[in-house]
């Protein structure tokens, strides 16, 4: 970003420096505040006034000016006050599918007194206005496209108000920590002849397997299967890797798709898993370096599509 | 925005405040409807209430063949209209037109906003033409109804579930007013920059430098306020009051008027006095009504002391610019040395201004008679100076001469041929005070005695609750001043000879039941008539006076004179450009204090709910009242029963409700 000294891009630089959080008030420290470009064609219209009332003497033009001036530097005030005290949270992480639009949940608040005319967005030309009554929790879910799977986190929040004439603007960028889970694609794949039938070959090994078999935890592992006994007598994490209904479980793994690029076959494999989760089918999924045994249910689904959303990011977050 | 929005405007759009901005363009053709024409205020109302309808009840916009349509036919009706000579009252009217149109045409916020702001300009520019107390108020009433449509704009759409855009806009007009007090008080008064004239036909009210018998005829026929004046030490009686306005001292045989000749050595003459002068307590003040004319209203022996006011020659005066709006000036009376008087009916001796070693000049400007015309009154005057042979008892002779002969004082007189004065002295005997003062003045000049026309108002309406005097155009008069040796210049009116109540009681009295007064104005005369509306209109008077005095000519003298005031007592020596820069940097430092102390306490405020706020306040007494402090880390409940355990029974009470409020307050929302 270039760097000028107007205020809007000292207000981006500054708010750059700035430690993520979780949780903002706006306050003197972070609200910028300036004329607005309405504000700057008012200040002309004054000027236009004032030189009309010098002209022609006339007392009663200056005192119009002199109120529509007083109620410009009074609006400055006001329209900071209206900010000024707004609490600004996220911490629910919400989810959504690549090619989408992610969601942000954004949490607003103002205790003291009632807002209005707030826009949030993230740049200037989408913002959407809301009106925050006096202690009222406003939920507001930011809509942003999500077109890269793995862990969004918002760049940074603008909010703000030319409440309450316009003349001025009030703005603040936050770098809220508001994250969002973006999963692949669902993309039906065709299967390679080896996995037809939807069942691969480690699903008939795993047939013969103990239904109560105990196996040291892996990354990408349910923690609902962490056997928390052992955990305590031995210091180690172990999961059981009993399912119910193995015998017509389905492994999903990485070679089933006839697809060289790592994106589709998780694409594929996303499809897969909400297929079999619709149809009330038990699947595992085995990709390289992820094992995680055959189960159902929506918490099941969750961690197979988390694990297809990181897979392979060596960063966990990522920023946009 | 896309080609689809434009065709189908959002939702938001139609939930803009179009009755607001109806209602603002009706209430700015009713504040300029005195100066716009009738078609174009016809024109506006239709385009507004089309524009509106199409908007709220139809939904849609505007089409654009429409649109076009109408600005082609405002457009070629505007220049066939006013043509193009440029004015600010058509700059006005076209702003109207303009806005108006544009009023089909709002897109989105930026348009409206825009709309709003030419409308806030229309309505100081309304003040040009109109500084009345009810403008005022509906100007107020604009401004209010135009920062409501901003607040919608700016605050939320949908006001019937917040209520709050009404309470910030009164906040904001609350502190803005003590602003604007102080701004308006003590903002520094600049010169006038550049001049357009306000009107295109510039119609000018009251005396002109030009003065036949018909025009005064005309004022006569005029209810509308000339002036007023407030004296400050003892109101005159009506019938000292000669206010002096023209110098006429040209005769063409026919009307008398200003000497065009000697009109650039009279702007030479012209002293600007330029600074407040304080000439002592005895002044007066003068309200003048807008006239587009540069003359002024002066009683005899006064000095200027307002610095609008120019010194001219002949004991006139005018003002820096045309009268183009209400005009305020102060006048202080000379002290008046006692003189013996001549000996002539109505004589009242002048103090002399005219410097003696122009003696010449001024002869030969107050003794030009033209000698083509009226032979009788010429062969009148032959006669009698052989009979007369002093100046002062032939003047005496020529006053008595219109009270004893067969003069009538009437404002219907017959019409008279080439020969005026010989018509007028011989024949018809009958016309008012022009007629009398214009045959006089000749008289005396055939005689040989400087004489000149004094166009001007006499008496006026007393009004006794507030003592000050009203001059209406009808007060209009006409009398004589002539140079008699020995005495000098002396003021003779022959209308106080043929009708003595004109003088004494004005003119609707001196006319009596032949008609002629306020014949144009028969509402006006009919106030007149009924006491109780007569009453009412002089109460409507007196404040539109207040009103006038106090804000609407508050100006560069009437500060400077507050500045006077207020310094006096701790700074009585610095210059005025000084105390205009103390009084308004002590007013921006109270300013700026005020916000950063409101702001400090805003901070504080928005930090904490009221119910942590109380809690905290209620520790901090109960701490000195009974030294019962709470520890770190110990919860409000703890810290109550601690506290109930103690041996205050009552503050352990309050300390319940305030810990039972705070609870409320975190953990039930």
């Amino acid at each position: 970003m270039k760097f000028s000294l107007l205020p809007e891009s000292i207000s981006r630089w500054l708010s750059s420096k700035s430690a993520r959080s979780n949780q903002f008030i706006l306050s003197q420290k972070n609200i910028y505040i300036f004329p607005s470009k309405m504000g700057f064609v008012f200040v002309l219209l004054i000027v236009l006034m004032l030189l009309t009332a010098v002209n022609y003497q006339n007392s009663l033009i200056y005192l119009f000016t002199f109120f529509l001036s007083a109620v410009f530097f009074v609006s400055i005030l006001l329209c900071f006050l209206n900010m000024n005290g707004l609490q600004v949270s996220s911490f629910q992480v919400l989810q959504c599918f690549e090619g989408e639009l992610r969601a942000h949940a954004i949490e607003i608040t103002n205790i003291s007194k009632s807002s209005l005319g707030i826009s949030l967005g993230v740049d200037k030309g989408s913002m959407n206005q809301m009106s925050i009554d006096q202690g009222v929790k406003n939920l507001h879910n930011l809509l942003l496209p999500a077109d890269k799977r793995g862990l969004h986190v918002l760049d940074r929040l603008r909010i703000e108000s030319t409440f309450p004439f316009g003349f001025i603007i009030a703005w603040t960028w936050l770098k809220l920590d508001s994250k969002v889970l973006i999963f692949p694609k669902p993309v039906e794949g065709e299967r390679s002849q080896s996995g037809a039938g939807g069942v691969s070959k480690g699903s008939s090994s795993l047939l013969s397997e103990d239904l109560t078999e105990l196996k040291p935890y892996q990354q990408g592992d349910s923690a609902s299967r962490i056997v928390w006994k052992q955990l305590a007598a031995k210091d180690q994490l172990i999961i059981r890797s009993h399912e119910q209904g193995t015998k017509d479980s389905t492994w999903l793994t990485w070679g089933l798709y006839d697809v060289a690029s790592i994106e589709k076959k998780l694409q594929h494999l996303c499809f897969d898993i909400l297929d079999f989760h619709r149809k009330q089918h038990a699947y595992g999924l085995d990709i390289p370096g992820i094992l995680i045994a055959p189960s159902k249910g929506e918490r099941h689904k969750y961690e197979c599509l988390r694990a297809l959303a990181l897979f392979g990011l060596n960063t966990e977050e990522r920023v946009g | 925005m896309t080609k689809l929005d434009s065709l189908k405007p959002s939702a938001l759009f139609f939930s803009y405040p179009f009755g607001v901005l109806l209602l603002i363009i009706l209430l700015q053709l009713i504040s300029h409807y005195n100066h716009s024409p009738f078609w174009l205020v016809l024109f506006s109302t239709a385009i507004a209430g089309y524009g509106f309808f199409t908007y709220k009840v139809i939904g849609t916009k505007v089409p654009v063949s429409i649109r076009t349509m109408l600005v082609i036919i405002a457009v070629v009706i505007f220049f066939m209209y006013f043509k193009v000579d440029f004015s600010v009252d058509m700059a006005a009217s076209f702003l109207v037109l303009a806005s108006t149109l544009k009023f089909l045409e709002l897109k989105n916020k930026k348009d409206v906003t825009l709309f709003v702001y030419v409308m806030l300009y229309l309505s100081a520019i309304s003040f040009l033409f109109t500084q009345s107390f009810i403008q005022a108020i509906l100007q107020f009433v604009l401004i209010f109804a135009c920062l409501y449509v901003l607040l919608c704009l700016n605050g939320d759409q949908y006001l019937s579930k917040y209520q709050a855009p009404w309470s910030s806009l009164f906040k904001a007009v609350f502190v803005a007013g003590p602003i604007v007090i102080v701004c308006f008080l003590f903002f520094p008064r600049i010169a006038p920059l550049w001049s357009i004239p306000i009107k295109a036909q510039s119609a000018t009210t009251g005396m002109t430098n030009y003065m036949s018998p018909g025009d005064i005829a005309e004022l006569a026929q005029s209810s509308e306020r000339a002036f007023r004046a407030t004296f400050s030490i003892q109101s005159p009686e009506k019938k000292d009051l000669y206010w002096r306005g023209l110098v006429l001292d040209y005769f063409d045989g026919r009307a008398w008027s200003i000497n065009s000749s000697n009109s650039s050595q009279r702007a030479f003459n012209k002293v600007d006095l330029g600074v407040l002068y304080d000439h002592g307590d005895n002044y007066y003040e003068v309200m003048l009504e807008p006239s587009n004319q540069p003359w002024v209203y002066v009683l005899e022996s006064s000095r200027a002391s307002s610095s609008n006011v120019l010194v001219r020659d002949a004991g006139q005066f005018q003002l820096k610019t045309d009268a183009i709006q209400s005009t305020r000036y102060k006048m202080t009376f000379k002290d008046s040395e006692s003189k013996r008087q001549p000996v002539i009916p109505t004589a009242k001796l002048l103090q002399n201004n005219a410097k003696r070693k122009r003696v010449g000049v001024l002869s030969q400007t107050y003794l030009q008679a033209p000698l083509t015309s009226n032979f009788r009154t010429q062969q009148y005057i032959r006669d009698l100076l052989i009979s007369f042979p002093d100046k002062i008892k032939l003047t005496n002779y020529l006053m008595n001469k219109f009270a004893e002969q067969s003069y009538y004082y009437t404002l219907k007189p017959p019409r008279l041929g080439d020969d005026v004065i010989d018509e007028f002295l011989f024949d018809s005997k009958q016309g008012f005070c022009a007629h009398y003062a214009g045959s006089l003045a000749y008289m005396l000049r055939l005689a040989k005695i400087p004489a000149r026309v004094i166009a001007g108002y006499q008496g006026g309406e007393y009004n006794e609750q507030s003592d000050y005097y009203i001059v209406h155009q009808y007060d209009a008069h006409a009398w004589v001043e002539a140079k008699l040796p020995e005495f000098g210049w002396v003021r003779l009116d022959p209308t106080a000879m043929v009708a003595p109540e004109r003088i004494m009681s004005g003119l609707n009295v001196a006319v009596g039941e032949q008609g002629g007064f306020l014949d144009g104005s028969p509402i006006a005369s009919t106030v007149l008539r009924i006491s109780g509306l007569n009453w009412l209109r002089l109460r409507v008077d007196e404040f539109n006076y207040k009103w006038q005095k106090l804000v609407v000519n508050y100006g560069d003298d009437e500060q400077q004179s507050l500045l006077k005031k207020i310094f006096t007592g701790f700074l009585p020596n610095t210059d005025n450009l000084l105390r205009v820069a103390i009084a308004i940097g002590g007013l921006f430092a109270l300013l700026i204090s005020t916000v950063l102390l409101f702001l400090w306490y805003k901070n504080y405020s928005g930090r904490y709910s009221n119910a942590e706020k109380t809690y905290m306040l209620w520790l901090y007494l109960l701490t000195r009242l009974s030294g019962l402090k709470r520890q770190t880390g110990e919860t409000p409940n703890t810290f109550l029963l601690r506290v109930q355990s103690s041996n205050y029974r009552r503050l352990a009470k309050v300390t319940e409700k305030v810990t039972a409020k705070l609870e409320q307050d975190q953990y039930q929302i």
